[in-house]
């Protein structure tokens, strides 16, 4: 075997996660003392502004996915695949205006799961916390093992090492900070992860003729080309529903809406939404360069790496390290203060203990954060790789929360039983088709048939719901 | 390690002094020969063979090609490898997709039919090992009927999620 050739030197890049997980630490440490009380912690005061708003929005959006499997989804599906990974902004669209009227039905919610059990009930609550839960600790883990595993793969950094430092910086400033250290963070992150990746995609444009490129692709990979590509086609829908379902379900997105000031919600989502559009386009135009600059593609989710050492030569290889452990930190501290507000919120308070106080509150959330960031590293360690692969069934269980979010926030007749059901049957038809259609179909189907038993029970037994019950602590409700 | 033909030449006109050693100067003469001989040689380079097998099918128009040395590659050195595909379909010949040090290659973008690969081991630019046995990769695509069946259905979901957050986004407002 040929000896494994690093774009990094380990040196320079173990300097350079030194420094900035220092600097995470040390924003998070300043930012978060703020955060005196439980709802500092978990919605930062609920007084963020617009910047930090779409700042947080972009920087949650853009994971290691979006800077290593956009290019990957141009490799293998080309211009399409391309387009389909940008769909994902739809959800950032799609939930501007809910994020408005989130605040004004929930002046004092605190996460999706609050939502859940004061619009459907406790049947319905637990089924989407099982749902959310499930999908939120293995995307915790899933990025706790890629971070690992792209930090060796770019530095040769240990696996264990990457992934232990990359965790204890995120725990450590997640738990001094809360949600005012992710905001914080994220905003620095966003900006470092889109001026990297659009300065490449330009280089990679600048230096690689287009016209080049594309008689390239023409000869080596027509499909990536061909407008009637089969799973390329497929591919489009499936991913938008994937995206929508995890924006529209998860806490991560909710924790944001509370936090952000009332009336800013929507703009920070579209303008979060239209920050992060152009950030798949550009990483997977990278991809597609990659042949007609000679570069051998050994594994397919490297290649955004290779294009971007190979335009930029030692300076590239540094951008791409520090755009891969930005996007890794804004993804996972935002995970982790969602999950952690879930724990504290939903199971601690509204399961075993109803009475307790706001420091209370605070210092079991301190306790969550840390068993939390023990159990991912826990888990990563072994780096079992079927383990991230658990991930893609997440597809189907949160393509099938859609309809039951959608109509339980815009529709009065939506009742508790289609949500459920809706819940239930779409993930279980959604799972069948990952296994016997394809993964590329398991959201899209799991969302269809979701809303179908929504439309169906709705029909049948329409509720009258009073929006004021989601108001759980009183306060007046303007609509 | 080997002398060169015209110096081990000259070592045994010079040195051959008496004719106890004859045998002995004959024995090293074949020894240097044959290291001399043989790396220019294109058989004594390593053989390749594809590391998964020689058929597979893709239903996505993409897989990953991996290739390994036979036999170890102790004293050769700069060793690259070759690897070349042919489409069947097109009534192609085979034509080079890489040339370098890695062992394995993703080829994607890859339309309905039948595609093969063939791998050799390559030094210096000119010195080039035996092909292996041809890897023959079946792309089948999933059906057109059902992608765009996919395609019409997640339009209808997707039109339906708009209209429902509009009307229902007016309505409450």
């Amino acid at each position: 075997m040929r000896e494994t050739e690093y774009l990094l030197d380990p040196k320079v890049a173990g300097g350079i996660l030194v420094l900035f997980g220092l600097l995470w630490i040390f924003l998070g440490h300043y930012l978060g003392k703020k955060a005196k009380n439980f709802e500092g912690f978990t919605v930062a005061g609920r007084n963020v502004g617009l910047a930090l708003g779409s700042a947080t929005v972009v920087a949650t959006w853009i994971t290691s996915n979006t800077t290593m499997l956009a290019p990957q989804f141009a490799l293998q599906l080309g211009i399409w695949g391309m387009l389909a990974y940008s769909t994902a902004s739809f959800g950032l669209f799609l939930f501007a205006p809910l994020a408005q009227r989130i605040q004004k039905l929930m002046p004092k919610g605190y996460t999706s799961g609050d939502f859940v059990r004061l619009r459907y009930g406790q049947k319905t609550w637990f089924v989407f916390l099982l749902i959310s839960l499930f999908y939120s600790i293995t995307w915790l883990i899933s990025m706790g093992m890629a971070g690992g595993i792209l930090l060796q793969a770019l530095s040769g950094i240990p696996y264990a090492v990457g992934m232990s430092v990359i965790l204890f910086v995120c725990v450590m400033y997640t738990l001094r900070g809360g949600l005012f250290a992710v905001i914080g963070t994220d905003f620095i992150q966003s900006l470092i992860i889109l001026i990297g990746i659009l300065g490449v995609g330009i280089t990679v444009i600048i230096t690689v003729p287009s016209r080049e490129i594309y008689s390239n692709i023409s000869e080596t990979s027509p499909g990536l080309l061909y407008v009637l590509f089969p799973a390329a086609i497929i591919a489009i829908f499936n991913n938008m529903f994937f995206g929508i379902g995890e924006i529209v379900h998860s806490n991560v997105w909710w924790s944001r809406a509370f936090s952000i000031r009332k009336g800013l919600g929507g703009k920070a989502f579209v303008l979060g939404g239209l920050f992060w559009l152009p950030v798949p386009i550009a990483a997977g135009f990278i991809a597609l360069a990659a042949h007609t600059l000679g570069i051998n593609i050994n594994s397919p989710d490297m290649v955004g790496p290779l294009v971007a050492s190979k335009v930029l030569g030692s300076t590239g290889s540094i951008v791409i390290f520090i755009i891969v452990f930005a996007s890794l930190a804004s993804s996972i501290d935002s995970l982790l203060a969602a999950t952690v507000d879930l724990l504290t919120e939903d199971v601690y308070r509204k399961i075993y203990k109803p009475s307790s106080t706001d420091h209370e509150l605070r210092k079991v959330s301190v306790w969550i954060t840390l068993f939390l960031g023990i159990l991912a590293w826990l888990v990563c360690l072994p780096r079992v790789g079927t383990l991230a692969s658990v991930l893609f069934f997440a597809g189907p269980l949160v393509g099938s929360t859609i309809w039951p979010i959608l109509t339980g926030l815009l529709w009065k007749k939506a009742n508790a039983q289609g949500a459920m059901y809706g819940m239930l049957v779409g993930s279980i038809v959604g799972l069948y088709a990952y296994f016997t259609l394809g993964w590329y179909t398991a959201s899209l189907i799991g969302t269809a048939v979701s809303m179908l038993v929504v439309l169906f029970c709705t029909w049948r037994r329409p509720a009258a719901f009073d929006w004021n019950q989601l108001d759980e602590q009183g306060a007046s409700l303007e609509y | 390690m080997f002398l060169p033909y015209y110096s081990v030449s000259m070592w045994m006109k010079t040195v051959c002094l008496w004719p106890g050693q004859i045998i002995k100067q004959a024995l090293y003469f074949s020894i240097c020969m044959m290291a001399f001989v043989s790396p220019t040689h294109s058989v004594s380079m390593p053989e390749v063979s594809f590391s998964h097998g020689l058929h597979a099918i893709s239903d996505s128009g993409y897989y990953r090609l991996q290739w390994e040395l036979d036999e170890a590659k102790e004293g050769v050195q700069n060793l690259q490898y070759e690897l070349q595909r042919k489409d069947l379909s097109k009534g192609d010949v085979f034509k080079t997709l890489y040339l370098g040090v890695e062992q394995a290659s993703f080829v994607s973008g890859l339309l309905d039919g039948k595609y093969l690969f063939r791998v050799r081991s390559v030094q210096n630019q000119n010195k080039m090992g035996p092909w292996s046995s041809v890897f023959t990769l079946t792309v089948k695509n999933p059906s057109l009927v059902l992608a765009i069946g996919l395609f019409a259905l997640g339009a209808m979901v997707f039109v339906a999620t708009v209209v429902l957050v509009a009307t229902g986004v007016r309505r409450s407002s």
